[in-house]
């Protein structure tokens, strides 16, 4: 329904609209956080690095520290303590220490002891950045070990890349002059690495400068690093960060780069969390979609159908259905209450249309007879003076002057002027009498000129009502309904009119039929009083006749009345015939048969004899198309 | 305004229907004795017999406004209609209770006698009207040669003795203003003049 869709279109673009704002806020300013965060963690994990590194410097720094700033080893630095070397260098030192290489120096760089090791076995390792007799004075330690306190730095050595901690050998107080250097050195072996990784908690690898597994992003940071940003990170993937930093000896020359890998946890719990945000809108959608869907079509949608229907159906066939109980029409909601004003406006609809139809008959009815009236008492005027007239002259004449001139003549002594003089006047009375007649003559041709007339305009009102009443598809159901309104309520004996759920159309005129019906039911009536009953039933059937050529529709009223002898059942349909003379409460058999005639319907009557009731018959043509009741 | 007739002229009777019939039969209804032969009063010395219709003076008209000219001609000549029997419905012309008001707007005395076989205007409504209701009278189609007649000479009798008491009236309207004007000490009349 084209309605729903345009609801779900509409949620559906909401939810669009939603989910694309969604993204981008999340794209737009979340993601960014999450990236500078992830790199600050990145850089608090280079920087956790460097420092562990310096650390390992420090730490070797103050051991040495203390080994240097000893009496013992000053005097032994100057020659002049010989169990130093038995107290204190031996390897056990080293391995305590954790450290890889112990070397003692005079002031002019001699080596007075020296031990390199390496830490797993023991065993005794050379490294030739750290020589076996003298270092030279340009020495990188030598070169920058400071005279009155200790130093740490980084020295890439053969063996890999070294902390080397130095410090000049001085008195316990500090105090000078050197007499000699004490070094340490500790290798960074992956072994070291691993615990500083375990450490600092940071994956990370070591590489030389000069290593040939330096990878391309190596070499990019390299061109990065400068003194502002000593840590250089790179998004290598969606996944992984790299982070760089740059290791130098303590020339100040780079020596080598420190990588770590870290996961891009945050930007992935980010990543991970707006998909599920999604996903979660998504089905929220989808839900929402299912239901609003389900909902508008079974609340709103299906009873607006079922109206949409009805009013097509009204539109198709033109009539107006009975109004009937729906759980729709009680709803509260507006659709309940459309539905009911609806059903009050058919109702109304029904009850002008009906009041308007009988209106326009009757009047139409009264106006012709009115006419009819009026023309058939002008047409009678002259006949009653024509009577009056005839009557007139009629009347006994005053005929003894007539008697007394016969007499006079027949008398011999009457005188001849005299006798002349009644000659004149029997001849004026015979003429008189002549035209008298002639006159009574024309009175008569008026009465029969005017009879005509009459019988002429009856004749021409017969045909033109017949015209005014065409036929029309009629619902049996309504007109059986209005006809049974004959039969008050509260009448005596109490009728109860029954007839079929659906009932066929026919064609007919409505009213002439209402009021043919409403006759039978009259009659039936009377029928059931005259039987001494105080209740009685009527009962309508209906029966289809598809046969011939045009289709029937025969109706039966059937009534437990009183019942019709055998010999009056033709009779009843006669014109005058009643066989209750003292009641006139119907229009009369013989008028119902007429009209029914005019509407090409018959009508007959059975019974089975007194006291056992009657059933009139009514045969109508079939009306076309079906009038249904409004399915609901 | 209507002069009143003077005693011992016939009296007019005005009849209007659209139907040559109807006015036909009203011509015969009205129409008064024959005269009697003088040669028979001669030889036998009768009186003429009393049909006990007077002659009247009966126009006829089939159309309303020839009713309406016919009762301002008869008024202007100072010989104005006592009786007008009207038919309710004349067409195509105006209607009868139009001519009716309008016979009445022209002559306060005329009695009008409404004829018709037509129900649609109820007498009553007639009478609202077409005021005073003395002067109003209904007959219905198809009317009887006896109704017609009495009604004729009735309203015409009646419509004569109206005129001549309206006649003495004024006589003695001007005689009392007369006498006011002369005094009542002179006449007689023992009241002081005021």
């Amino acid at each position: 329904m084209r309605l729903t869709s345009k609801l779900l279109l509409a949620i559906l673009l909401v939810f669009g609209v939603s989910a694309a704002i969604n993204i981008w806020i999340l794209d737009a300013t979340v993601e960014p956080s999450f990236a500078e965060l992830e790199r600050d963690h990145a850089r608090a994990d280079g920087r956790r690095i460097v420092e562990a590194l310096q650390r390992e410097g420090e730490h070797l720094m103050f051991t040495v520290q203390d080994y240097a700033f000893w009496n013992d080893t000053y005097d032994y630095a100057l020659g002049r303590n010989d169990d130093y070397e038995a107290d204190n260098l031996f390897p056990d030192t080293l391995l305590d220490l954790s450290t890889n290489a112990m070397i003692l120096l005079d002031r002019d760089g001699a080596v007075l002891w020296r031990l390199i090791l390496e830490l797993e076995e023991g065993n005794e390792i050379a490294i030739p950045e750290l020589p076996a007799d003298r270092f030279p004075a340009d020495h990188p330690v030598l070169a920058h070990r400071p005279d009155d306190r200790a130093f740490h730095g980084l020295m890439k050595t053969e063996a890999g890349l070294m902390v080397v901690a130095a410090a000049p050998i001085l008195h316990s107080d500090s105090e000078g002059p050197p007499a000699g250097t004490f070094v340490f050195g500790r290798l960074l072996t992956a072994d070291m690495i691993a615990r500083l990784q375990a450490q600092t908690g940071v994956d990370f690898t070591l590489r030389y400068l000069t290593d040939d597994q330096l990878s391309e992003g190596d070499r990019t940071a390299l061109a990065m690093i400068d003194a502002e940003s000593p840590i250089v990170i790179e998004e290598t993937s969606d996944d992984v960060m790299t982070v760089r930093s740059l290791l130098q000896d303590f020339e100040g020359q780079d020596v080598g780069i420190v990588r770590a890998s870290i996961q891009r946890d945050i930007t992935q719990v980010g990543r991970e969390t707006e998909r599920t945000a999604l996903a979660l809108l998504l089905l929220a959608a989808l839900f929402i979609l299912l239901t609003i869907g389900i909902f508008v079509r079974t609340v709103i949608i299906a009873p607006l159908r079922a109206l949409i229907d009805r009013v097509a159906m009204i539109g198709a066939s033109g009539q107006l259905p009975e109004v009937v109980e729906r759980k729709s029409a009680e709803r509260a909601d507006e659709l309940g209450l459309m539905e009911r004003e609806f059903d009050a406006m058919v109702r109304q609809l029904k009850v002008t249309r009906q009041r308007l139809m009988e209106q326009s008959f009757y009047s139409g009815r009264a106006e012709s007879a009115a006419g009819v009236l009026h023309n058939v008492r002008n047409a009678l005027n002259p006949v009653n003076i024509a009577l009056w007239r005839i009557t007139q002259s009629l009347e006994q004449k005053d005929r003894s002057n007539q008697a007394r001139a016969i007499a006079e003549l027949q008398d011999e002594q009457t005188p001849p002027e005299r006798r002349a003089k009644l000659w004149q006047y029997l001849e004026r009375s015979l003429q008189g009498a002549e035209k008298e007649a002639e006159e009574l003559m024309e009175d008569v041709n008026e009465v029969v000129d005017q009879h005509r007339k009459v019988e002429a305009i009856l004749v021409q009102h017969d045909s033109f009502s017949r015209y005014e009443q065409p036929a029309d598809n009629v619902d049996l159901g309504d007109v059986i309904r209005e006809a049974a309104k004959v039969l008050s309520a509260d009448q005596q004996p109490k009728v109860k009119v029954t007839w079929p759920d659906s009932l066929p159309s026919v064609k007919a005129h409505s009213i002439l039929l209402g009021q043919v019906m409403a006759n039978l039911f009259i009659n039936a009536a009377e029928a059931i009083a005259a039987a001494g009953r105080h209740e009685g039933e009527i009962v309508i059937t209906c029966v289809q006749e598809r046969s011939a050529d045009e289709p029937e529709v025969l109706v039966t009223v059937a009534d437990n009345g009183e019942g019709i002898l055998a010999e009056r059942l033709e009779k009843i349909f006669e014109r005058g015939y009643s066989s209750r003379s003292h009641k006139s409460g119907g229009l009369g058999l013989h008028w119902c048969a007429n009209c029914l005639a005019s509407m090409g319907g018959r009508i007959a009557a059975t019974s089975e004899g007194p006291g056992r009731g009657a059933a009139i018959h009514v045969c109508l043509p079939a009306g076309s198309g079906a009038v249904n009741e409004a399915a609901e | 305004m209507t002069l009143a007739a003077d005693q011992g002229d016939t009296p007019r009777i005005l009849v209007a229907d659209d139907e040559q019939p109807i006015l036909r039969a009203y011509e015969q209804v009205l129409s008064d004795a024959k005269d009697l032969d003088p040669l028979e009063a001669e030889l036998f010395g009768d009186q003429p017999a009393d049909s006990g219709m007077p002659h009247f003076d009966v126009r006829y008209c089939q159309q309303g406004e020839e009713v309406i000219r016919a009762v301002e001609e008869a008024c202007q000549e100072g010989r104005p209609y006592g009786v007008a029997f009207l038919d309710v419905r004349m067409p195509p012309g105006v209607d009868g209770v139009e001519v009716a008001r309008q016979i009445r707007a022209l002559d306060p005395q005329i009695n009008i006698v409404v004829v018709t076989g037509y129900s649609d205007l109820h007498p009553m409504e007639i009478a609202r009207q077409v005021p005073p209701a003395e002067k109003l009278y209904y007959l219905a189609k198809p009317f009887h040669a006896t109704e017609v007649q009495q009604f004729a000479l009735a309203l015409t009798s009646k419509w004569q003795r109206e005129n001549d008491f309206a006649e003495v009236h004024r006589d003695l309207q001007e005689k009392l203003i007369d006498l006011q004007r002369r005094g009542f000490d002179r006449a007689g009349l023992g009241e002081p003049a005021d």
